[in-house]
């Protein structure tokens, strides 16, 4: 490889993060795993390691990505020495090898350190690394992707390093299979031009970390119950579907929520009489792991801007308000078509009990009074049950207005 | 109303290791802020160590701890070199979120400098309020600790804590010692 073009450039780095990076660096390359490969099993962005690994950026690898990485790489330990200095002072060569490469020469000009150039290579998306671990095919990593699919392994959401860590336990790979073809399956099965897209790849776990999971959908059979048949009427054949409707209605009061049909007579619903719905259909088509969720949650200024003044008012800082939604498997599904964002919102949540679809109504006004007793008694809220439930009435109305 | 603050597992385990090495070593806020070079008035400990409030350790801040618990342990005998390593947990430690919660130490964990530094400045303790020897001193620490210690155990321990202020001597002729 002869360079073209060189360029010499100066910067400052955090030392001891650098020096991490370096053992990263080190580790990822002696086993030959591209920074691609690493930022996917960190289920970060494509270019994240390659980020971190520019002098140039200010793209750190922080105590929950330097254990994830070291679990990726197999190491006992995601810490380079102590270092006297705070700033390097780097002295970086940049050599355009071609087209698509660069390569950096890095020289630490601190008094007293190594002053042995660190030579880089900025690799490119799609780069593979020659390795010494196990790579197996790309057949045999599809035909067990398969398997686990079958299985219901994706019924759940699943970190990228969960998938690679179940590979690595299976006997057929073993502790030293490498991710490339892994990794090359798990973006068959999203991609909707040239693969199988059966995984979503839309959530992110409370770590920014990517999640890959199956959406739950079924054929809706009309001849199942009221509900199927009513959904089959409109041209809804599909619980996907049957989601993406329900999540479009407007969100607005029922007047009638005893009544299963309200959604496709009146055109509107809440997060109560939109999930009852969808958990009817699912039990209707003998979906059983759908489960119709009442969940207790911190209402407060952060989740929900437009209550702030009426906190502020009454000098407290959240307000315990019941939520409903559907739960499969270790995942949240939200239908109401407000903007809740799943993830954010578990962090929210003080409580949670499955209920059936009967009991949207006198049951969940009955458990969320007596939720809020609780909560009134244990943190001497100086306000009476009706008080608070007027405040919380107040709320809602805030929340109303646009 | 208490508001949980919730943080990663790997950012508590090392919150609370840092918090029992340095009790360990009887290091305080003001020497947290000198060691992190920050406003000596500062009190970084306190947000850190504190259930209410999210504020978490860095790479930075780990590796200056490291170096500056390294030359505290070896001022006091114990000749144990840190690095980042000893702060941070295991490899197959979980990631989730938790609640944050500061664990509380006990004198049975430490030696005696821990032991002196909990009592007398991280839990106030009403003791050190009077004027107290060596000798009562060594003794109720121990009893604190489930240790048998004596007061020569102690007497280097005391004047440092003297030195830095946390600590007062009655008088030239009088060795008696109480917070200030």
């Amino acid at each position: 490889m002869t360079s073209r073009k060189r360029k010499l450039l100066n910067t400052t780095f955090p030392a001891i993060s650098f020096d991490k990076i370096l053992l990263f660096h080190k580790a990822r390359t002696e086993k030959g795993i591209s920074a691609f490969e690493c930022s996917f099993l960190l289920g970060k962005h494509d270019f994240f390691i390659r980020d971190a690994e520019n002098p140039f950026k200010s793209t750190l690898i922080d105590p929950e990505d330097s254990v994830h990485l070291s679990k990726v790489l197999s190491l006992r330990e995601c810490n380079p020495e102590t270092n006297k200095f705070d700033l390097y002072k780097l002295e970086v060569e940049e050599h355009k090898i071609d087209r698509k490469k660069t390569k950096r020469i890095i020289i630490i000009k601190n008094d007293g350190a190594d002053l042995n150039p660190i030579e880089m290579i900025v690799e490119g998306k799609e780069e593979e690394l020659e390795t010494s671990l196990f790579l197996s095919t790309y057949e045999k990593a599809q035909s067990y992707f398969r398997e686990l699919i079958e299985n219901g392994y994706f019924d759940s959401t699943r970190t990228a390093l969960e998938i690679f860590n179940t590979f690595r336990n299976h006997h057929e790979f073993g502790p030293n299979f490498h991710p490339r073809f892994l990794i090359q399956n798990i973006r068959y099965f999203l991609n909707k031009k040239s693969g199988e897209p059966i995984l979503d790849n839309s959530r992110t776990n409370l770590f920014s970390r990517r999640l890959f999971f199956k959406p739950l959908d079924f054929k809706i059979e009309s001849d199942k119950g009221a509900i199927s048949e009513s959904f089959t009427a409109i041209g809804i054949n599909t619980f996907q579907q049957a989601n993406k409707w329900v999540s479009d209605l407007d969100y607005n009061r029922n007047h009638d929520k005893n009544n299963v049909l309200t959604l496709f007579e009146e055109q509107c619903g809440t997060c109560s009489t939109k999930h009852a719905l969808l958990k009817r259909l699912a039990d209707e088509n003998g979906n059983e792991s759908i489960k119709l969720i009442l969940g207790i949650f911190t209402m407060n200024s952060k989740n929900t801007p437009k209550i702030k003044d009426v906190l502020a008012k009454y000098d407290l800082k959240y307000i315990p308000e019941a939520h409903n939604y559907l739960r499969n498997h270790n995942h949240i599904l939200d239908f109401t078509g407000i903007g809740v964002n799943e993830t954010k919102f578990e962090l929210d949540l003080l409580e949670e009990v499955e209920i059936g679809p009967d009991q949207i109504t006198d049951y969940k006004v009955q458990y969320h009074k007596e939720f809020l007793s609780r909560w009134i008694e244990t943190n001497k809220i100086p306000y009476t049950l009706d008080k608070l439930w007027k405040i919380r009435e107040e709320c809602i109305a805030a929340l109303a207005r646009t | 109303m208490k508001k949980v603050i919730l943080i990663s597992s790997i950012s508590l385990y090392i919150i609370n290791i840092i918090r029992k090495i340095r009790t360990h070593l009887g290091i305080n806020t003001r020497d947290i802020q000198k060691i992190l070079e920050l406003d000596p008035d500062g009190n970084i400990l306190g947000a850190i160590e504190s259930s209410s409030n999210s504020a978490k350790y860095h790479d930075q801040h780990l590796n200056k701890l490291a170096l500056a618990f390294t030359d505290k342990s070896f001022e006091l005998g114990y000749n144990i070199t840190y690095t980042l390593n000893d702060f941070y947990p295991p490899i197959d430690f979980e990631e989730k979120m938790v609640e944050k919660v500061i664990v509380k130490i006990d004198p049975t964990e430490l030696g005696q400098t821990g032991t002196l530094y909990l009592l007398l400045v991280e839990e106030s303790n009403a003791f050190f309020d009077d004027w107290h020897t060596s000798k009562e001193i060594a003794q109720y620490c121990g009893s604190k600790a489930e240790k048998n210690w004596e007061a020569k155990d102690f007497t280097a321990i005391i004047d440092q804590a003297v030195k830095k202020g946390i600590f007062i001597r009655k008088s030239e002729k009088e060795a008696l010692f109480k917070r200030p």
